[in-house]
């Protein structure tokens, strides 16, 4: 009878051991929304927030030079790592060999591959970058290279290099109701150091995505001004640099 | 009193805002609210946001046109509003963040409609 509890005792164990090795990991998806506990502004990776984000002198200057119709997102250009904190919500689709990020914003994605690839962004820069994910226990490690250089990181024209390298630390809080996403950004060429930013999402069981095609009237395009009344950006003194890829 | 209004609005760019989205906030004078009154000449129920044309009588006596910002549909619709809230010729009052220009255009945070109606957009 003892050898038998055993026995089914050494089964499960091995029953679980086999569910870790086939990659039961927490379950990501859902539909979520951005939370008002996601960090203000950039933190040190100890966790403490910065008065001020590290910006070395090039990326100083090109935000102080950086006029709001400029921004890429004013042409309707969507870019990652911006587009993580946008009042839209996001859903995640969790598979074994891949986790998608569908984003109600601008009708768009993010693909990341857990199949155990290597991440090469190549010579195919992309404004969402190109990203490979594994897992660390209950933690599904993203890293990301590759966005385009053209990209904004923030509203104000901080820039993003060739030099980046973007990692993130998704998993579970709260028995599921939310998720936590805390990004290290490493791109020398902008920042002195290392910076975080902690991203936190709530669980919106009852919504759905919905459209969201920004062309459809957007009156901040200044490089394409639309007739009728003027939007907020094309009012007042204004430079036109158009991405190359932006038209 | 100045140096803590540059304050607050530096803590406001940083945030998730729901302006945030589309393009910068930088525009608007967020140190600063308006209250406007006037009749819609129009509501633009529309990506990336949402427009009410308001018509809005001046110290000459002059109607000159305002083009306030708000929302995207998928955000307003998620606080209640429809693309029917508002229809031309409705009066209304508008509280919103100047552009900084001087120019008649802002971001708008609450309208008040005639009948006692109260809609927001940033939260």
């Amino acid at each position: 009878m003892v050898r038998q509890a055993l026995l089914g005792l050494a089964l499960a164990a091995a029953s679980l051991a086999q569910a870790g090795a086939e990659g039961r990991h927490p379950d990501l998806s859902g539909v979520w929304i951005i939370s008002k506990r996601s960090s203000p502004g950039y933190l040190d990776v100890t966790g403490r927030a910065l008065d001020a984000a590290p910006y070395t002198a090039w990326a100083r200057d090109r935000r102080a030079k950086a006029e709001p119709s400029a921004d890429p997102a004013a042409r309707c250009l969507t870019m990652f790592p911006r587009i993580m904190g946008w009042p839209y919500p996001i859903q995640i689709l969790q598979a074994a060999k891949t986790t998608v990020i569908l984003f109600e914003a601008d009708t768009t994605f993010r693909q990341v591959y857990t199949d155990g690839r290597k991440l090469d962004p190549g010579d195919d820069p992309a404004w969402m970058g190109h990203s490979v994910g594994r897992w660390d226990g209950d933690v599904l490690i993203v890293d990301t290279e590759g966005v385009k250089e053209d990209a904004w990181l923030d509203a104000d024209g901080a820039p993003i290099s060739d030099a980046q390298h973007i990692t993130e630390r998704f998993r579970l809080m709260d028995g599921g109701r939310s998720l936590e996403d805390v990004m290290t950004i490493t791109d020398p060429k902008v920042f002195t150091q290392p910076v975080v930013k902690r991203f936190v999402f709530n669980l919106k069981p009852d919504w759905a995505l919905k459209e969201y095609v920004c062309e459809e009237g957007n009156r901040d395009d200044v490089t394409r001004p639309r007739p009728g009344a003027p939007g907020s950006l094309s009012t007042g003194p204004q430079t036109s640099t158009p991405a190359k890829e932006g038209s | 009193m100045k140096a803590v209004a540059v304050a607050s609005a530096a803590a406001l760019a940083l945030a998730a805002s729901p302006a945030g989205a589309h393009h910068s906030f930088a525009v608007f004078d967020r140190s600063r609210q308006t209250s406007i009154s006037g009749t819609v000449k129009q509501f633009e129920w529309t990506n990336p946001h949402c427009w009410i044309q308001l018509l809005v009588v001046d110290d000459k006596g002059s109607s000159v046109e305002w083009s306030l910002e708000g929302g995207s549909p998928n955000i307003l619709g998620r606080n209640g509003w429809k693309r029917t809230t508002l229809a031309p010729g409705d009066h209304v009052t508008v509280l919103i963040y100047p552009l900084k220009t001087g120019e008649p255009g802002g971001s708008f945070l609450e309208v008040h409609k005639a009948d006692g109606t109260v809609l927001y957009y940033h939260g």
